[in-house]
C-alpha cells in the first residue's frame, strides 16, 4: 500500500477507528449494566423493601426508649440497612431495571422450587406478610403503639424473625447467582444478620 | 474491498485488544499485594459487655463490645478501649496505632492521613512503632513515611474483607466513649 492509497483511505480508516472505539466502550459498559438474572433482580427489589421495614422499626424504637444499648443497636440497623438498600437500588439502576415491582414478592426464589420446598418456605411466612420474616401491618400497628419495656421486647421479637427471613432470602440469591458483587453482599447479610439474631436472643433474656 | 477489510480488521483489533488489556489491568490491580501484611481468619463476632482477650496486639477482629468507636477520621490522643475499636473494624474501618514514644512529627503525619472509615490512637503495648489494622488484616511499619501506609488505607477502608458492608463509622449519638 503506497502513500497515495493510505491518503485516499484515510476517511474510511478514521470511521473504522471511531466505530471500533465505540463498540469497545459499549462492550465495556454492558459488562456492568446488563448481566442480571431474574433472581438477582428479584432479590434486589424485594430485599430493599425487606430492609426498609427493619429501618422503620428501628426509627420507631429509638423514639420509644432511653435504653442506650437498644438505641445503639437500632442506630446500627438504620445505617447499615439503609446503605445496603442504596447498594441494591444502585445495582438495579445499573441493570436498567425498575427499583420496585408490582410482581408477586419472592417469585424469584419460589419459581424454581419444588412444590414441597415452596410450601415448606411459605409456612415460614407470617400470614399476611409479604416476605419471610416481615411484620404484618397489624403487627406494625401494635408495635407503633407499644411503649417502654413492652416495646423493646416486641422490637427484639419482631426483628429476630425479620432477620431470620432476611437470612433465608440472602441464601436464596447466593444459590442462584454467579455475580460476585451480589453474592458477597448477600453472604455478609447471612453472617451479619445471624450474628445479630444471636445478640438479640441474649438481649431478650433481660425481659 | 481492501478498505472494508482494513476497517473491520481495525475494529476487531480494538475490541479484542481493548478487552484483553483492560482484563490484564484489573487482574494486576487485584493481585497487587502490600508486602508484610499478615491475615487472620476471624470466626467470632458476637457482642460482649465484658473485657475480651485477643490473640493479636492490637486485635484484628473477633467478639466485641456492642458500641463501636467513632471511626470517621476520629483522632484519639489517648489509648482507646480495644473491645469498642474491634467493633469499628467490623464496620470497615482501618485503625492506625502507634507506640507512645513515636516522634511528634510522625504522629501528626499519621493523624493527617486518617479520614473517612479510619481512626487513630496510641497503643503502648504494641511491638512495632506503627501498626495498621483492618478486620482480619494487619501491617507493621517503622515510620510514618512508609508508602505502604497509604496503600493499606486505600485497600482496606471499607475493604473487600469487611464483614458488614454499609455499616456506619458515625459514633452512636449520645454514647460517649
Amino acid at each position: 500500500m503506497n502513500y497515495q492509497t493510505i491518503k485516499k483511505q484515510l476517511p474510511t480508516l478514521l470511521v473504522g477507528v471511531v466505530v471500533g472505539v465505540g463498540v469497545f466502550l459499549l462492550g465495556q459498559n454492558s459488562i456492568a449494566s446488563n448481566e442480571a438474572n431474574a433472581a438477582e433482580i428479584g432479590f434486589a427489589q424485594d430485599m430493599s423493601v425487606h430492609h426498609q421495614q427493619a429501618i422503620e422499626m428501628s426509627f420507631l424504637m429509638r423514639e420509644k426508649t432511653d435504653n442506650q444499648e437498644i438505641r445503639g443497636f437500632a442506630f446500627d440497623i438504620i445505617n447499615t440497612q439503609a446503605n445496603q438498600r442504596g447498594m441494591m437500588l444502585g445495582w438495579l439502576e445499573m441493570w436498567g431495571k425498575p427499583l420496585s415491582t408490582t410482581a408477586q414478592p419472592m417469585r424469584w426464589m419460589m419459581d424454581d422450587m419444588s412444590a414441597k420446598d415452596r410450601s415448606q418456605m411459605t409456612t415460614g411466612f407470617t400470614p399476611g406478610a409479604y416476605m419471610p420474616g416481615m411484620a404484618t401491618s397489624e403487627e406494625m400497628r401494635t408495635f407503633a403503639e407499644a411503649t417502654g419495656a413492652e416495646a423493646e421486647q416486641l422490637f427484639l421479637e419482631l426483628m429476630i424473625r425479620h432477620h431470620q427471613g432476611g437470612v433465608m432470602m440472602a441464601q436464596g440469591v447466593i444459590k442462584r447467582s454467579d455475580n460476585k458483587t451480589v453474592t458477597r453482599l448477600a453472604q455478609t447479610m447471612v453472617n451479619g444478620q445471624q450474628a445479630e439474631v444471636d445478640y438479640m436472643n441474649e438481649l431478650l433474656k433481660n425481659y | 474491498m481492501k478498505s472494508i477489510i482494513i476497517v473491520i480488521g481495525l475494529a476487531v483489533l480494538l475490541i479484542f485488544g481493548g478487552s484483553w488489556w483492560s482484563g490484564i489491568q484489573k487482574q494486576q490491580a487485584l493481585e497487587q499485594e502490600i508486602t508484610g501484611i499478615t491475615s487472620t481468619v476471624i470466626t467470632e463476632r458476637g457482642h460482649l459487655e465484658s473485657d475480651i482477650e485477643y490473640e493479636n496486639t492490637p486485635p484484628v477482629g473477633g467478639n466485641h463490645a456492642p458500641s463501636w468507636l467513632g471511626c470517621n477520621g476520629d483522632v484519639y490522643g489517648e489509648p482507646v478501649r480495644k473491645e469498642n475499636a474491634v467493633h469499628s473494624l467490623e464496620h470497615g474501618a482501618v485503625w492506625v496505632t502507634y507506640q507512645s514514644d513515636l516522634p511528634e512529627d510522625q504522629v501528626k503525619d499519621l493523624q493527617g492521613k486518617v479520614r473517612g472509615y479510619s481512626f487513630i490512637s496510641p497503643y503502648p503495648e504494641q511491638e512495632s512503632p506503627i501498626m495498621l489494622t483492618a478486620w482480619g488484616v494487619q501491617l507493621a511499619v517503622d515510620s510514618a513515611d512508609d508508602p505502604r501506609i497509604d496503600q493499606f488505607l486505600a485497600k482496606f477502608r471499607q475493604g473487600p474483607q469487611t464483614p458488614e458492608p454499609g455499616a456506619t463509622c458515625n459514633a452512636i449519638p449520645g454514647v460517649a466513649m
